[in-house]
């Protein structure tokens, strides 16, 4: 005698077996396979009848577990996002801010530096601070223009950097920490389009 | 993604994210209600095998184009549903563009063909 649940209960088995995590996704593909299974039933099948083509559509646990694989990996990269979304506010938005403060201080003390060239060095260095804090409020909310503009500010922050280091032979502790978390930004958003990158050249293999 | 019955499985594919965003606009739904709205609206041609739409849903909202919540259904069951969001809806844009321009071209070279 054909018993759903146990049958339920049996298939449940092979998709954990299989790798297919519970609560999510499993009990999400379980609440579709009763909905099918009841669906098929009104339309004049016998449980067991039902039960065997839900299964069928479905498809392979082995399959399944390869597909939400993919959709895993695009999840860290999304936490990853999130976190680098807080340091850029964190690091990148204060440290600017009150470089902003400390330049308008400098310019209402001494006017004068408005004509110096590394005057003009340390607003570009804020400006970018200041946008790199902006795109991480994006980025942590998961916007995709927010990588491009992360990825390009980061690279800035680096070359300005490079460029007060070699015309002064010296980098304030602000510039130290912001220039390393560009440095991790444009590593970790190349990673993720390299993986990007072997993922389509594996699909097109297969 | 796909039994394939008419369409080429490299199409419904490709069409895929267009669709379930497209369906999501009009208010939130949920896997097996998208499933049976795809196979009614192609007259059973375009069909997906069931389980597939699963990770291409949770990948959608990894990206930050869908979002989802768990609610009970009438019956009581519980059912993962599924909206669109901001992105999303920007994203649906760009598919409905990139969709309509080749359906153009396709249509253009169509009628030229019977000149």
């Amino acid at each position: 005698m054909f018993n759903l649940e146990q049958s339920i209960a049996d298939w449940r088995q092979q998709m954990l077996a299989a790798g297919i995590k519970t609560p999510v996704p499993l009990e999400e593909l379980e609440s579709h396979l009763r909905e099918d299974v009841e669906q098929q039933m009104r339309s004049g099948f016998s449980e067991q009848e039902a039960f065997g083509s839900a299964i069928k559509k479905i498809g392979q646990p082995r399959l399944l577990k390869t597909e939400f694989k993919k959709a895993d990996c695009i999840g860290t990269f999304m936490k990853t996002y999130r976190i680098l979304g807080v340091l850029w506010m964190a690091l990148s938005g204060v440290l600017g801010t009150l470089f902003l403060f400390a330049l308008l201080h400098a310019v209402f003390t001494h006017p004068k530096v408005l004509f110096l060239p590394r005057f003009h060095l340390h607003t570009l260095a804020c400006l970018l601070y200041l946008a790199g804090g902006v795109a991480g409020f994006s980025l942590f909310h998961c916007a995709q223009w927010a990588r491009r503009f992360v990825g390009l500010i980061a690279v800035l922050i680096m070359i300005v950097t490079i460029v007060q280091f070699v015309a002064y032979r010296s980098l304030s502790w602000a510039s130290d920490i912001v220039s390393v978390l560009a440095l991790v930004s444009v590593v970790l958003l190349l990673s993720e389009r390299i993986a990007k990158g072997l993922g389509r050249k594996r699909a097109d293999v297969a | 993604m796909y039994r394939v019955s008419m369409i080429r499985k490299e199409l419904v594919a490709a069409s895929a994210e267009p669709l379930i965003l497209s369906l999501l606009s009009r208010g939130e739904s949920y896997g097996y209600a998208i499933i049976q709205e795809v196979k009614a609206r192609s007259d059973g041609k375009l069909q997906w095998t069931d389980g597939m739409l699963y990770p291409v849903l949770h990948r959608m909202e990894q990206r930050g184009l869908i979002k989802s919540r768990w609610a009970e259904s009438e019956t009581g069951r519980k059912r993962k549903y599924y909206s669109l969001k901001k992105d999303g809806k920007h994203a649906m844009q760009k598919h409905h563009e990139q969709w309509s321009l080749v359906h153009g071209v396709l249509s253009g070279l169509r009628k030229e063909q019977y000149v």
